[in-house]
């Protein structure tokens, strides 16, 4: 069965899952589900015209220090509860994200937060997410974008002494030939960093990487 | 004026020849400077270096198995065992050119009650500290060096404790939980900050309160979640902490701009390390609002200019910490923005030091 067509309209935050999920109220996203289903709205349309625009929402807040990590967390854990009854029936529908990622701590590094943080926000923005974890090799990205055909790759680290194995890593995927844009983040990365070792995006937060990630897509960027 | 001189006139307000220069460094720098000055121990290489070390004394612990467990709960803990004090699994990992011992599995995950950390097995006991061995090295540190100690936190202990993106979201939904566990964070440091500072007497000038609470660009929480659970906590210890005859040192990374003048309302003395790359923290600005009230400690970049940059980077970044956060020659105690790393360049570390030592003749 096709995807059904319908708006997507980010503005739209007053449908009460919508509101749920931008509180982080996890116990009550699993009954709003239900509800939006039994009202006969399919499960893509679900994700895109009630999940999106609440985690849309959340990551303009957090940008504009209106929220911080924990709200973001919350969000995210509310939002990871309706994809758990969502997803079989996208998988059954035959629907996937329109683009796909693979995300990770660079080798030597095992902070994680960031990367989670990234990761949570491109699911709510529907790209399909990959997370490969902390202290991953170059290698071990190259090969997660080959197997995974991503056309984002996302990578992270908290630690100047890892800089260079992000550098390696670009190097790596870029050796490869593989069509994928590089997103990178951390403490320690600006855009100058970006630019030197040659990825497509930096972004400072993870309200901002959402941006980044779709007009790299897109091909604005 | 010794080190220890220029420190503690600094810390009073009163005039110095020169605006002092500490070092913070990861073992692997120490050990690269230590040659370099062609000396075996550390205050050696301080002296030889001409640095103004506020020298770390923090008390290690020996937990019930017999294991010796490092000072310093936080990563990078040179003399750490398996676990933290607190019962915090350690592992040893291989970053880049640098080596740290970094959290393993966060310990009081599933003590989801205050019923139930009674069952947690590893709260220290405040008998464990080694106490004296601590004094005799701060008395030892003290013929030269002001010296600071011990090593003490509120929500970073949790956070190790229960790990980081739960404990953030506790904070949401479990507000009884973060005040059990903080209570006894709280009260056993309290304890063993009580018995320390009596013991260490005139050999201890600061002690060491580590709470980060930012980000490299916002808070890692609403400042009503900080005021909640660790305003009233850093009050007591602030105030405890001037009774005993010490000063409060303390330590956030990151953006913390919103929340410093509520943190330094609380009593501290010297706010470390002004990270200026983050949004807010602007040099000028934070000296015109705060540098009435409080002394800078840190400052220059170590996310740029000392790991990747020039010795002239380094000189111009240094520079940039003395007109500013050190304006008036007063307020300002210039260091490297938290531990310089493994890889650091040995003329950049040479080339922040001699820019202080050389302002003295400007």
């Amino acid at each position: 069965m096709p995807p059904a067509i319908y708006t997507v309209d980010l503005m739209n935050v007053e449908h009460p899952l919508t509101q749920a999920i931008m509180a982080g109220r996890r116990k009550d996203v699993a009954p709003l589900v239900q509800q939006c289903l039994e009202a006969g709205e399919s499960a893509g349309a679900i994700v895109e015209q009630r999940l999106v625009p609440g985690m849309a929402a959340v990551g303009e807040q957090f940008k504009c220090n209106e929220i911080f990590v924990p709200e973001m967390l919350i969000a995210a854990r509310a939002m990871k509860e309706a994809l758990k009854i969502l997803e079989p029936r996208l998988v059954a529908a035959g629907i996937k994200p329109e683009h796909s990622a693979v995300i990770g701590t660079v080798e030597g590094d095992l902070h994680d937060i960031g990367k989670n943080l990234v990761a949570m926000m491109w699911k709510g923005a529907n790209i399909g997410v990959i997370d490969l974890g902390v202290n991953i090799s170059p290698a071990r990205f190259v090969e997660a974008i080959r197997q995974h055909q991503a056309r984002l790759a996302g990578l992270s680290t908290l630690l100047t002494t890892t800089m260079p194995a992000m550098r390696e890593t670009v190097k790596a995927i870029r050796e490869a030939g593989l069509a994928v844009k590089i997103v990178i983040g951390g403490a320690p990365i600006t855009g100058e960093y970006a630019r030197e070792i040659g990825a497509d995006g930096y972004s400072p937060d993870a309200g901002s990487a959402v941006d980044t990630a779709l007009e790299l897509l897109q091909g604005k960027a | 004026m010794t080190s220890r001189e220029r420190i503690l006139a600094i810390l009073h307000r009163r005039p110095v020849d020169r605006l002092p220069v500490d070092l913070w460094h990861t073992p692997e720098i120490g050990a690269l400077l230590r040659q370099h000055c062609g000396v075996a121990d550390d205050l050696a290489m301080y002296q030889a270096l001409g640095l103004d070390k506020i020298v770390w004394v923090f008390l290690d612990y020996q937990t019930a198995a017999g294991e010796r467990a490092g000072g310093q709960s936080g990563a990078g803990a040179e003399d750490g065992g398996s676990r933290t004090l607190w019962g915090v699994p350690l592992r040893d990992i291989q970053a880049g050119a640098a080596h740290y011992a970094e959290f393993g599995v966060a310990p009081l995950t599933g003590y989801d009650t205050p019923g139930s950390l009674a069952d947690y097995p590893w709260w220290p006991s405040v008998e464990r500290f080694d106490y004296d061995g601590a004094v005799t090295k701060a008395r030892h540190a003290a013929q030269h060096f002001a010296v600071i100690g011990p090593w003490v936190s509120l929500f970073e202990i949790y956070c190790q404790l229960r790990g980081l993106e739960q404990s953030l979201m506790d904070l949401l939904e479990a507000p009884e939980l973060v005040e059990a566990i903080l209570d006894r964070v709280e009260s056993i440091q309290t304890e063993m900050m009580r018995r320390f500072l009596a013991r260490a007497g005139k050999s201890l000038d600061l002690v060491f309160i580590s709470d980060d609470i930012a980000g490299q660009t916002s808070l890692l929480m609403s400042p009503t979640l900080w005021k909640r659970h660790l305003q009233p906590r850093l009050r007591r210890w602030c105030e405890l902490i001037h009774a005993l005859g010490c000063r409060v040192f303390y330590h956030t990374d990151g953006a913390a701009h919103p929340l410093l003048g509520p943190i330094l309302d609380c009593g501290v003395d010297v706010l470390n390390p002004i990270q200026h790359a983050c949004p807010g923290m602007e040099l000028e600005n934070l000296k015109r609002e705060f540098g009435q009230r409080v002394i800078f400690h840190g400052g220059v970049d170590n996310q740029f200019a000392l790991p990747r940059g020039t010795p002239e980077d380094v000189r111009r970044e240094t520079q940039h910490c003395l007109e500013t956060l050190g304006a008036g020659r007063e307020g300002f105690i210039c260091c490297s923005c938290h531990n310089v790393q493994a890889g650091t360049p040995l003329a950049n570390i040479l080339a922040m030091i001699k820019t202080v030592l050389d302002a003295s003749v400007s």
